[in-house]
């Protein structure tokens, strides 16, 4: 019987930000953002774990080869990896570099770069440190 | 289905409870629950977020930490098993003004155990 299967990967990256709504007080910012409103930054190891969804093939027994997976994860990953997101990437220059948009930045571009017809990301879940994390995608 | 956003806070809370009822016969005995919280919602464009983390904390911290953190969790409910507990803990933080942004809690009792319970 064929069941509606997932795999996931997770790949590992580090990046630093900082968190400042332009236009609200110090003060604002400050019980918003606690520590991380500051021009200086600091960072995490953020963890990356990509769902996707597709049938098992009868000719190799996988939804899709890893090494493609891997090949998607990382070409996304090296836009934000060892970077100072707020002042280095376009994206986050407009959005700030919370959990969730991180998350949602790294779903858009990896549903982007797939170039399989089979396969769709379901998810992608990006952790902070280990008690926090975000989800983005197809998760209710 | 349409692209959703979720965040996801996991606090430990130590307690102890003892469970006599058909099943089980243990008696009082402890754990490092984790209680992980997963609330829906959109990203908020000014923050990023979906919602402030310190009011998340300041919720969780007076609704459910305060109370079982440290504590004796049959002081509080006859039931204490980990599934009751879960929706004990639903009960309370749907008393609170994150109600509307809960999807799921999961009460991870042990690294073996864990219970989920969506809203």
């Amino acid at each position: 019987m064929a069941y509606k299967t997932h795999i996931s990967r997770k790949a590992y990256f580090n990046c630093a930000h900082s968190y400042e709504v332009p236009g609200w007080t110090d003060e604002k910012n400050q019980l918003e953002f606690g520590k991380s409103f500051d021009n200086f930054g600091h960072g995490h190891n953020y963890i990356l774990e990509a769902h996707f969804e597709g049938p098992i093939s009868t000719e190799t027994g996988m939804v899709v080869n890893l090494r493609d997976v891997d090949i998607w994860i990382k070409t996304v990953l090296k836009t934000i990896d060892k970077k100072y997101l707020n002042k280095e990437v376009d994206y986050f220059k407009s959005s700030l570099p919370t959990t969730e948009n991180i998350c949602k930045y790294c779903f858009e571009k990896i549903k982007d770069i797939i170039n399989l017809d089979h396969v769709e990301l379901i998810k992608v879940r990006v952790y902070e440190y280990e008690d926090l994390w975000a989800e983005y995608g197809k998760l209710y | 289905m349409s692209e959703k956003s979720t965040i996801t806070l996991a606090y430990p809370i130590n307690s102890c409870h003892s469970l006599w009822d058909p099943v089980h016969n243990e008696p009082l005995h402890g754990h490092n629950y984790r209680l992980c919280i997963t609330l829906k919602g959109q990203i908020e464009p000014s923050t990023g977020k979906i919602i402030s983390r310190h009011k998340v904390n300041t919720i969780v911290n007076e609704s459910i930490i305060s109370k079982y953190h440290g504590n004796n969790l049959n002081i509080y409910h006859k039931f204490s098993a980990g599934e009751s507990l879960a929706g004990h803990f639903m009960d309370d933080l749907c008393e609170t003004e994150l109600e509307p942004y809960i999807l799921k809690i999961e009460l991870n009792e042990t690294e073996k155990n864990g219970f989920t319970v969506w809203k």
